[in-house]
């Protein structure tokens, strides 16, 4: 589902990412980890077409972000750790906007916009702005758009955060229905115990370089996820 | 503590002239904003200095000098008080760091000095750039003893007080009003419209105006003696009386005071206090589907409507615009009877007017700052599978359709004032329409070449940004260039030949930006981050 092959991006003399490979299948949930500055963003945002990266290539569904950024845009969603909304459309509006960029049908968006919104307990508050909302109103917001045309792929980054418990336990469901159905979940995140029991799959990442990368038993063994990311930190300090 | 927060209140000021990723401005653009603000700043001494010298000399001759003090000083305070109204509702009581700060040991008190003494200077500015002309003029025109010049200099310092004062109980107002409405941008263009007409009248009025007060300067010398005690000590202080600037002084003094501790005491509550339109509540009913390219042009348009900031300097053309189709319509027939009158003028009527409309278009500013705009949510319009070219083209359809709806208008009621020929006839009306698609198109070039995505406040992307200022000076710069391209080659042709010559290169001009935009200027826009 996606494939990133050498990807290499660097800031003027800093290397963000470097030499970065992964394969993502389709049902796999796929954590990735890394300390603040690992280079885990810049991964995510190349992944989703945000960034050209100097080289390397990334595949979602076995299409080429470089050659065809729209085919791989249409069957992706990303959702960024800070969504910055339209500060001046209400919640229905943005999610309208997001289902005729994504051409989904009139009756298809009622219906998920209206279960969406529900489960998340969103409905009451659609026609307000989104100026209006607080932060976790505009990270639940951002997912319901994020599923709105039904992804292949959902790339996440840090998103459990501003989350209240039943919007993240809610979350984890729909990913975990979403790789059920045959979809990819890759999302970064600090929170290692969440990573533990919703990742099949997890890559440690350091300085833009991967030093860990499996299935979840095969990385941390007998030890935690934390154990094990911590003493990588120390090996490599 | 308060000299760390005005530090940080200056530091604020300062970094809205960064660039991109808080990298220092280069010196050559430095130097060009500051060209740039000293030329506004001596337009503005010049403005006053005329009028200034207008009336010192008759008022002194009729041993109404004081008046003349006191006339500058409400203009003074007018200009620093409707300038002060905005930045007062925001940085007093909208301020994103209200909380943060209220949520350190600072006392309230502290924290509004802090915002108080940033106010001040730009209420002191404003009100200098009148009071220096004036004092130039007086000290030209007079002897004045040391003792006027040392109350004339107190004025100075004193006056924005007053100012400041008044300024804080109008944008209290303001946040409270714009609080509870809804649609903030209607009432901001409905306040802003109505004082750009008044202005306009009095300014229309203003020779007529000047005469009648130097007719009736006894008359207004006792209305303002009566009415505007502050304005009449004011005067007499100037002059050099003493215990007319100590009354001044309290005048000035007291109100503030007023107003600062009223504040003091009220400002937690003001600053935290969430008032906000009654909440809207969501009814389902069928959704309206469009297509990828509409959505995105209702998206830009959502946004323009949305912001006040945006929607009044971006569409400030198209306010000119309206005003011209109506004034055309109602008074253009007077007019147009006293231009006929001049020898020769009927050849220059079309052209001029259609030269009339370009350059009321000219100051729409829809496309310079609206890449900067996406500011922090640009992540989203380049995640989603649009072309860069289909996002840049919602943004020029937005420019013309905001721009083009009023200059037809505007062209349509000169037309029929001026009855030209067929082919000036057109061109009247589509001139004006194809420099509206350049002017939107170099808007967009320039924002791509300088686009400013980390600001805090819209203000800093739309009237801070460099391509929002060079947008104006740019299209300013092609109608001179044509004017210019024409006085030198008058001889060669007639005024109708020269203008369709004029259209057929401002079409090419606009086919030329609107090919790079779609090519490079979108591999720009894909690159941005």
């Amino acid at each position: 589902m996606l494939r990133i092959e050498h990807l290499t991006k660097s800031y003027g003399d800093k290397k963000a990412v470097d030499d970065l490979s992964l394969h993502i299948q389709p049902g796999e949930i796929y954590g990735f980890i890394g300390h603040n500055g690992a280079g885990k963003t810049t991964t995510i945002k190349a992944c989703c077409g945000i960034l050209q990266f100097d080289s390397g290539e990334i595949y979602v569904d076995g299409v080429s972000v470089r050659q065809d950024p729209l085919a791989c845009k249409r069957v992706l969603a990303y959702i960024p750790d800070n969504p910055d909304l339209y500060d001046y459309l209400s919640g229905i509006q943005f999610l309208n906007f997001v289902a005729d960029i994504f051409q989904v049908p009139q009756a298809q968006r009622q219906e998920r916009i209206h279960r969406y919104a529900d489960l998340f307990e969103l409905t009451g508050d659609l026609a307000q702005p989104i100026g209006a909302y607080s932060h976790g109103m505009k990270q639940k917001l951002a997912i319901i758009s994020a599923l709105l045309h039904e992804p292949k792929l959902v790339i996440l980054d840090e998103p459990f955060v501003g989350l209240d418990p039943k919007a993240a336990h809610i979350l984890k469901t729909l990913m975990r229905e979403l790789c059920d159905r045959g979809g990819a979940i890759f999302f970064s995140t600090h929170v290692l115990e969440v990573a533990e029991k919703l990742c099949d799959k997890v890559a440690i990442l350091r300085q833009g370089r991967l030093v860990k990368a499996g299935t979840m038993d095969a990385v941390r063994g007998d030890e935690s996820l934390e154990a094990v990311f911590l003493e990588l930190e120390d090996d490599h300090g | 503590m308060v000299k760390a927060l005005l530090r940080v209140r200056l530091l604020s000021l300062l970094v809205s002239f960064r660039s991109r990723r808080g990298k220092s401005i280069s010196k050559k653009a430095l130097v060009g904003y500051g060209l740039l603000f000293l030329y506004v700043a001596v337009v503005f001494l010049a403005l006053f200095f005329i009028l200034a010298d207008a009336l010192c000399a008759p008022l002194m001759a009729a041993g109404l000098g004081w008046l003349y003090f006191a006339l500058m000083g409400i203009l003074a305070t007018a200009l620093a008080v409707v300038g002060s109204i905005f930045a007062t509702q925001s940085q007093l009581f909208e301020a994103r760091d209200n909380e943060m700060l209220l949520a350190m040991p600072i006392p309230p008190a502290w924290l509004l000095a802090s915002r108080m003494v940033a106010l001040y200077l730009q209420s002191f500015l404003m009100t200098a750039v009148v009071l220096l002309p004036t004092l130039v003029v007086y000290g030209r025109e007079a002897a004045p003893a040391p003792a006027a010049w040392v109350f004339c200099a107190a004025a100075l310092l004193l006056l924005p007080l007053l100012a400041l004062a008044l300024a804080s109980v109008l944008g209290w107002l303001v946040a409270l009003i714009a609080s509870r409405m809804r649609n903030k941008s209607l009432i901001t263009v409905v306040l802003s419209i109505g004082f750009l007409l008044a202005y306009f009248y009095l300014y229309s009025q203003m020779s007529r105006y000047l005469q009648l007060l130097l007719a009736n300067g006894p008359a207004v010398a006792g209305v303002v003696q009566r009415a505007l005690a502050p304005f009449y000590r004011l005067g007499l202080a100037c002059l050099g009386g003493g215990w007319d600037f100590l009354q001044f002084a309290l005048w000035c003094l007291a109100p503030f005071a007023v107003v600062y501790a009223v504040l003091s005491k009220t400002f937690l509550h003001i600053a935290t206090a969430r008032r906000g339109a009654a909440k809207v509540r969501y009814r389902e009913k069928a959704l309206r589907v469009s297509s990828p390219d509409r959505a995105l042009f209702v998206r830009e348009a959502r946004h323009l409507w949305g912001s006040p900031m945006y929607l009044l300097n971006g569409a400030f053309g198209s306010v000119f615009l309206v005003i011209l189709a109506v004034a055309a319509a109602i008074r253009g027939g007077e007019v147009l009877e006293t231009l006929r009158a001049i020898p020769g003028i009927e050849p220059w009527l079309a052209p001029a007017a259609c030269a009339l409309v370009c350059l009321l278009a000219s100051m729409n500013i829809v496309t310079a700052p609206s890449i900067s705009l996406e500011g922090k949510g640009l992540w989203l319009i380049q995640s989603l599978p649009v072309t860069p070219w289909q996002v840049l083209r919602a943004k020029l359809l937005l420019h013309l359709a905001v721009t083009g709806v009023p200059s037809l208008l505007a062209s349509a009621v000169l037309l029929v004032l001026l009855r030209p020929g067929l082919l000036m006839g057109t061109l009247l009306l589509l001139t004006p329409l194809v420099f509206a698609d350049l002017c939107a198109a170099l808007g967009l070039m320039l924002n791509l070449f300088m686009p400013r995505l980390d600001w805090d406040s819209e203000a800093q992307a739309v009237k801070r940004s460099g391509s929002a200022m060079i947008s104006i000076f740019a299209d300013w710069a092609v109608l001179l260039v044509l004017i210019l391209l024409y006085v030198l080659t008058r001889r060669l042709w007639g005024l109708t030949a020269f203008v369709t010559a004029a259209t057929v290169l401002l079409t090419v001009g606009a086919y030329l930006v609107t090919h790079w935009l779609q090519t490079a200027g979108a591999r720009r826009f894909s690159a941005l981050h």
